[in-house]
């Protein structure tokens, strides 16, 4: 029974974010009034009951005073007293770099390369820089894998189930 | 009679029989990989699925998912890295038997777990379903609104853990996505800024692969862990009086599985969790010692339950058309990519197809008992793959999901914006599952709830003619409640 409240006690401290609160309470509540605002301005054509402005506005409503009760709970822990340091950690945590680097391979990959290039072009650079990143094995290795997995994809998804995959002109 | 000999026929066609092999043995490389969960498996596979028939659709996915959601216990009791979330639990007990040199046997306990478990969910599934439709044709448009209004509540509270109300918040902005494009009451457009692309709504199918698949691997890349060596498998299929020992805990398992899983939004990752405790508590001396240093019993509540959770999600998944699991919301979306409405009018609309669900379910999972076993002692290396070297894999995996059901850039873009949201609220602690159900319950509670209004306000009811609807007013209860229950037990 302790040791249930102990893992309880954790979860609870795991559980806390007063910094990331305190900022999503804020962003939610302004979100919340615009989506209520705009929701609220919309045609009533028979009334409010059958508005299409109804939910939307109820909904914001309800983000309104939820991210409210999330700012103030964050308040309550002293979230406020501490922001910059809550900022420098988020920046400086140790997986913020391999975070950014994974982002980057991906958003190039899907916004710039299949624009450009078509799918077994585009997916074979993405995987050899990708692997090349994150794997650090010898290139020939990197290269075989890049290759073999795109081939894979291409004859599964375009020649065997007849799909058309994303690339130049999707 | 005819439509159940019907299914069985089709469910042994060579080409079904295919399918099932081949969605078995990838949800069970699948599932076993560190970091690729069930859902994902699921959610980046349904490409697979859109040149598939209807039938073979949902034996590919229903196969996978048995399959998938044991794979995750194979890693989990070999190098203690769970497969899934929902092997937590597994691995717990499962690798310090492994340590002991007892993995084989802990391994084969949990296939058989898993298969029992799998059993249970769906002899529930198969009473169950014919109850909940008959009452589910009496639901008006006031029930529905509130039905989806519960879905999302209660999945917040139990998704938000510590905080329901971030769960809330989640379910709030999945609802919101819902509301982009034309609404079909007026053909009102809402939120699409002058945008064709937006002018028909968001699919949630982009969305979920987003969600849990390209946020996943955002995840998995930004975390560092160890390499381990696998361990040697021994001795796997486990002796009769075993079984014979932990039948009740099974069945208790399996009952509590069945029963979060018919949750909206709970899972197996929350039964999972739900049985190893209970299994813990009702524990007796010797037994109750042994648990976090390898334990039978919470080894086999775990994975009895995580199986179980399978039928149970699909309770509500097929009768109400609300998903029990973010694993049955994707299930609910490539059936209706095969213009499968699911819901109260199942049984009238597509005749045969819930008798063909509980046939592959039971096929897939006798499969997946089978090849659980021939496959776990030649694999094993196989599974200890680096995620370095997988998740990068993944993602071509995530723009072919998201671009092949309608051939649309837009969804490409829509996939990225919902991995990014994704990661953003799994940095910030918010629930994933909430937001997902709010997406795919979005029309249903917004076209009830005025068209409940409407009836109302036609009929001139007054409040107490609104509370005098015995289901109606359940469901308003049991609403509140949920809410009370997070906002002050929880303190």
């Amino acid at each position: 029974m302790q040791k249930t409240e102990e893992a309880r006690e954790k979860l609870a401290r795991e559980e806390e974010s007063p910094g990331s609160d305190f900022f999503m309470g804020i962003f939610l509540m302004g979100f919340g009034a615009v989506v209520s605002y705009v929701a609220w301005s919309w045609p009533r054509p028979q009334g409010m009951t059958s508005a299409p402005g109804l939910f939307p506005f109820f909904l914001g409503v309800s983000l309104v005073l939820m991210s409210f009760a999330l700012f103030v709970g964050a308040i309550r822990k002293r979230a406020h007293l501490d922001l910059k340091k809550h900022v420098r950690d988020s920046l400086a945590s140790e997986d913020t770099k391999p975070t950014l680097l994974a982002l980057s391979t991906i958003l190039i990959y899907m916004i710039v390369l299949l624009n450009l290039l078509s799918f077994e072009l585009s997916t074979f650079i993405y995987l050899a820089g990708a692997l090349y990143i994150f794997w650090k094995q010898r290139l020939y290795k990197i290269l075989i894998v890049a290759a073999s997995a795109t081939a894979l994809y291409s004859f599964v998804f375009k020649f065997f189930f007849k799909l058309m995959l994303p690339g130049a002109g999707m | 009679m005819e439509a159940i000999w019907g299914a069985i026929g089709e469910v042994f066609s060579p080409h079904m029989v295919f399918v099932a092999v081949s969605a078995v043995a990838l949800g069970l490389f699948w599932g076993a990989m560190p970091g690729l969960t069930t859902v994902m498996a699921m959610a980046l596979l349904i490409s697979i699925t859109y040149k598939m028939s209807t039938n073979a659709a949902i034996m590919f996915l229903i196969a996978l998912h048995t399959a998938s959601t044991y794979g995750g216990s194979i890693t989990a009791v070999l190098i203690n890295i769970p497969g899934t979330p929902a092997s937590i639990p597994t691995a717990m007990e499962g690798y310090p038997l492994t340590k002991k040199g007892e993995g084989g046997l802990a391994l084969g306990s949990a296939i058989v777990a898993s298969f029992l478990g799998n059993w249970i969910g769906t002899i529930a599934l198969i009473i169950f379903v014919p109850m909940i439709l008959a009452i589910a044709l009496k639901f008006g448009a006031w029930e529905l609104f509130l039905l989806a209004l519960w879905g999302i509540a209660i999945s917040g509270t139990l998704t938000g853990k510590e905080k329901p109300i971030k769960g809330w918040i989640s379910g709030c902005l999945g609802l919101l996505i819902a509301m982009v494009g034309m609404e079909p009451m007026h053909a009102f457009y809402r939120f699409t800024f002058g945008s064709i692309a937006l002018a028909s709504g968001i699919s949630y199918l982009p969305i979920l692969i987003g969600l849990f698949g390209l946020a996943e691997v955002l995840k998995a890349l930004s975390m560092k862990v160890p390499e381990r060596i696998a361990e040697q498998v021994g001795r796997i299929i486990p002796p009769f009086y075993m079984i014979k020992k932990h039948l009740w805990n099974t069945l208790r398992s399996g009952m509590l599985g069945t029963l979060v899983g018919a949750i909206p939004g709970a899972g197996p990752n929350i039964s999972s969790f739900v049985a190893y405790d209970v299994a813990k508590r009702r524990a007796k001396g010797e037994e109750r010692e042994k648990f976090g240093k390898g334990s039978y019993a919470g080894l086999i509540a775990s994975e009895v339950a995580n199986n179980a959770t399978i039928g149970g999600s699909l309770l509500p998944t097929m009768t109400l058309g609300i998903p029990g699991s973010a694993g049955a919301a994707i299930f609910l979306g490539a059936l209706n990519l095969h213009a499968v409405v699911v819901g109260p009018s199942i049984q009238i609309e597509h005749p045969g197809l819930m008798y063909f669900l509980y046939v592959s379910l039971i096929v897939a999972n006798f499969l997946m008992y089978i090849m659980a076993l021939l496959l776990i002692k030649p694999g094993v290396k196989l599974f200890t793959i680096r995620r370095e070297l997988l998740m990068p894999l993944i993602v071509p995996l995530c723009a072919i999901g998201a671009y092949g059901a309608n051939q649309f850039s837009f969804d490409v873009y829509v996939m990225i914006a919902s991995g990014l949201l994704g990661f953003a609220l799994y940095k910030m602690k918010f629930p994933l599952a909430p937001l997902i159900l709010g997406v795919i319950l979005g029309d249903m509670a917004d076209e009830n709830l005025r068209k409940a209004m409407m009836i109302f306000q036609a009929d001139g009811a007054s409040v107490i003619d609104v509370l005098s609807r015995p289901v109606g007013t359940i469901l308003l209860a049991v609403v509140a409640l949920t809410f009370y229950d997070g906002i002050f037990r929880r303190r």
